[in-house]
């Protein structure tokens, strides 16, 4: 009964109840959008990192990622082989033999990250292949390089340019090799475009003298979200000489940056809550005091102070859910397009490549933020007709009969 | 037109309650509005300051085309005419003379490639502030000592220590391997941490020998006296210097990422302050219709005594006015003060998110701004909805019949 009071009272003042309703809505739709735009990004940014080199899971000789030195390497791969075939939630693997150094044209020369790969392998746990934009992917030849397009306008070199790398031997010489640029890749991070390197595993072993030894295994597991278990299981498998190192481990900062955010969140929210909550107070109060003669009534036939309370209260709730509704599904009308054509901030293109993003973000809803402010915002509508409701119930029954 | 600022101001005061909870909303989101702009803008200005201070310069000569491909061979030497411009420009404070390269450090068995700077440190000092960063050890106090500097995360890296001999690979001018030994003498440290682990710093003649260049050199750090007229001092300096192959820069196209990174953060507080305005747009939207509408009938009474429509409105716009206004002289008060605060105590980040900063080449400090131009712009925005949402309910006033209005109830 009460609430199909409240329901109707709320529709008497259609016009005034529409505009607390629009400025909830308004708040909700740009916490969904805002929430949705971070999310794609940060979302994007790891998905990237992921993809890009890092993967799943990695393993290395013991202090390999504290130092990653040319004699790090895994003595023992066959033994990682041999427990990477039995688990059964691995997608895939790539062994890859990793050395800083330098690359040099006839123009200019850069420092590098030197990624020597089975291009098979690679191709299965990275989206370098598919970055291709001009030449082809690493072949069968040993002398194949691929570079990125940022280091390749550096190093001024195309398809078909010689180049030199070198780095340090496990002797303590300097190893260098002449190779083919092949092929050019861009990715979404100009930083890795700049940086990284790949050229075929054995090319790379023999120009560092360490036999037919690898420094990393890069892992896809088949459930993203159950890396926690393949990593420990791995672990207990491999012993002690041996890490492993979830992507987790391995982007610190990006995973805080996502627990961060979610605080930052709340923040929003609860900026957006106050800015409303100015206009419910208000509203309600007006609406309370127009009816200040209704109330002396209800009060004079018997109805209880707490009821008429309650009444109220509802009628801030109902708004407050109504709105919270409408602003969410506003919201999701307006994000799921964008969801699938993404927002080109190329106006900022740079900035975002810098930080390994890409410039076309496409906004991801996290259900999460959405229950949050779907409970908070009628929340703040309660809180907001506190003190109104407050105001109704003070009043005498006779005199609030006479009110005008 | 007094008459009508009283009816105004007197209407305002008739529902007391009504007009203060309006007022601490607008005087809140001014509040909030100033309170962010202010840390935005100041924290900007503080970055841009200190990267600028740091390493880069406020300005630089390059060769042209060296910004977009840095390469050893796009050099350039320092003749009497450029010298001669330098130091005749006004608002120029100092200059100091670079040699940029990419190379190859070795210490025992570990390599690293890296990046290398050849600077002149006594000039340097009156440019830049990096010379004084040091973290161990000592700068080298000439320009062709066989004395490096490295980034302390670099010499961590590298398993090596003060005093320890490395050797240093780089392409040269010409095309040809340079490859010389050198004694590490001290580190530095510079915010960014990608810096720290790949930074190797030697004497601008050291560099020059160990890629023979001969005299040239890449860029020109240039320290102005005042950042805020730099595009003088760069307009200045282009049509003094004859040379056609150089290019004046500021420090935000040397340094595009930390523009972008301000851009993008800019773009985002832009728009949340928009929302937060729109919702209290609505808070007065709503306010004013209600007023508006619970005096009809006095509106009727005063139209068939003879006010014309129009006055009606007028005062309808004056009351959403002194609303605004009174607000806007609250929240400015109040944003001015917090503003105030944080800059003598400026928020100062530690730990996990002190590292998240310097990822993204941000100092790991919130400082807030008194910029007159924060306060202008957050005002004016306000005034501006005001009249926006007033528009609806002073159209229904204007439309106002006498007579339908006397007959509301």
């Amino acid at each position: 009964m009460l609430i199909k009071l409240a329901w109707r009272n709320i529709w008497r003042n259609r016009r005034r109840s529409l505009i607390v309703l629009t400025s909830v809505v308004v708040g909700l739709v740009a916490i969904v959008i805002s929430d949705g735009l971070s999310n794609g990004m940060i979302g994007q940014m790891l998905f990237n990192q992921i993809n890009l080199n890092i993967s799943h899971i990695q393993i290395h000789k013991k202090g390999f990622n504290n130092n990653k030195t040319v004699k790090n390497f895994i003595s023992d791969y066959k033994k990682v082989d041999e427990v990477l075939k039995d688990d059964s939630s691995i997608k895939s693997y790539s062994k890859r033999v990793f050395i800083t150094g330098i690359l040099s044209s006839a123009n200019n020369s850069s420092g590098v990250n030197i990624y020597g790969i089975d291009p098979e392998q690679e191709a299965k746990v990275s989206i370098i292949k598919n970055s291709m934009i001009e030449g082809s992917y690493l072949t069968k030849n040993k002398r194949d390089i691929i570079i990125g397009k940022k280091l390749a306008e550096k190093l001024e070199v195309e398809v078909g340019d010689k180049v030199v790398a070198m780095a340090n031997t496990l002797k303590g010489n300097i190893g260098s090799e002449v190779f083919r640029v092949v092929g050019i890749f861009k990715t979404a991070s100009s930083e890795f475009d700049k940086t990284a390197i790949y050229i075929p595993a054995g090319t790379e072993q023999n120009m560092l003298n360490i036999g037919d030894k690898y420094y990393e295994y890069a892992i896809i597991t088949k459930d993203y979200g159950k890396v926690d278990e393949t990593q420990k299981y791995l672990e207990a498998k491999l012993g002690n000489s041996f890490e492993v190192l979830s992507y987790k481990d391995l982007l610190p900062m990006l995973i805080y940056q996502i627990e961060l955010y979610k605080e930052t969140m709340w923040i929003l929210n609860v900026i957006i809550g106050l800015a409303l909550i100015f206009g419910i107070i208000n509203s309600m109060l007006m609406s309370v005091f127009e009816r200040i003669r209704e109330f002396g009534v209800l009060m004079s036939i018997g109805m209880k102070n707490s009821r008429i309370y309650l009444m109220i209260v509802t009628e801030a709730f109902i708004i407050g859910i109504v709105g919270t509704i409408v602003g969410i599904v506003v919201g999701l009308l307006l994000e799921i397009p964008l969801a699938h054509t993404g927002i080109d901030l190329s106006f900022f293109s740079s900035g975002l490549e810098a930080f390994g993003i890409g410039t076309v973000i496409y906004p991801v809803l996290s259900i999460g933020n959405i229950i949050m402010s779907s409970i908070f915002m009628p929340f703040v509508a309660i809180l907001g007709a506190l003190y109104p409701a407050y105001k109704a119930i003070k009043l005498e029954p006779i005199y609030a009969i006479y009110y005008v | 037109m007094k008459l009508l600022i009283k009816l105004a101001w007197r209407n305002i005061w008739r529902n007391k309650r009504r007009s203060l909870l309006t007022l601490a909303a607008v005087t809140f989101a001014v509040f909030m509005a100033i309170g962010m702009r202010g840390i935005q803008l100041g924290t900007y200005a503080l970055n841009i300051k200190s990267a600028v201070e740091l390493f880069s310069g406020y300005l630089q000569v390059q060769a042209k085309g060296y910004i977009d491909t840095p390469k050893l061979s796009l050099c350039f030497k320092e003749d009497d005419k450029l010298s001669e411009a330098l130091n005749n420009t006004k608002g120029i404070d100092g200059y100091s003379k670079r040699v940029y390269a990419d190379g190859l450090i070795s210490f025992k068995e570990n390599s690293r490639g890296v990046a290398i700077f050849g600077i002149e440190p006594q000039k340097e000092k009156k440019v830049t502030t990096f010379v004084e960063n040091i973290d161990d050890g000592k700068f080298f106090s000439s320009d062709s000592s066989n004395e490096i500097v490295v980034g302390t995360q670099l010499l961590k890296n590298l398993d090596a220590k003060i005093g320890d001999e490395i050797v240093i690979l780089a392409q040269g001018y010409d095309g040809s391997l340079g490859n010389q030994r050198y004694k590490i003498v001290g580190t530095v440290r510079l915010g960014v941490q990608e810096f720290n682990s790949t930074v190797v710093f030697m004497g601008l003649k050291t560099a020059q020998s160990l890629l023979a260049m001969g005299n040239n050199i890449n860029v020109i750090a240039i320290k102005a006296k005042n950042i805020n007229n730099l595009g003088e001092i760069e307009k200045t300096l282009s049509t003094k210097i004859t040379d056609k192959n150089l290019a004046v820069l500021p420090w935000n196209k040397v340094n595009p990422e930390l523009q972008q990174a301000i851009q993008l953060d800019n773009v985002s507080g832009i728009l949340f302050l928009g929302i937060l305005i729109v919702i209290v747009a609505f808070g007065i939207l709503n306010t004013v219709l209600m007023s508006v509408t619970e005096r009809f009938r006095e509106f009727g009474v005063i139209l068939s005594i003879g006010m014309p429509q129009r006055k009606l409105t007028y005062v309808v716009y004056l009351e959403t006015m002194f609303l605004a206004i009174i607000g806007l002289v609250f929240g400015n008060i109040l944003g001015y003060f917090i503003n105030y605060y944080l800059i003598l105590h400026p928020i100062v980040f530690g730990g996990e998110i002190k590292k998240l900063y310097e990822l993204y080449h941000f100092l790991p400090e919130l400082r807030s701004s008194l910029q007159v131009s924060i306060f202008i712009n957050v005002s004016l925005s306000i005034i501006g909805i005001s009249i926006l949402s007033c528009l609806y309910p002073a159209y229904k006033v204007y439309k106002l019949e006498p007579l339908k209005g006397i007959r509301q109830t």
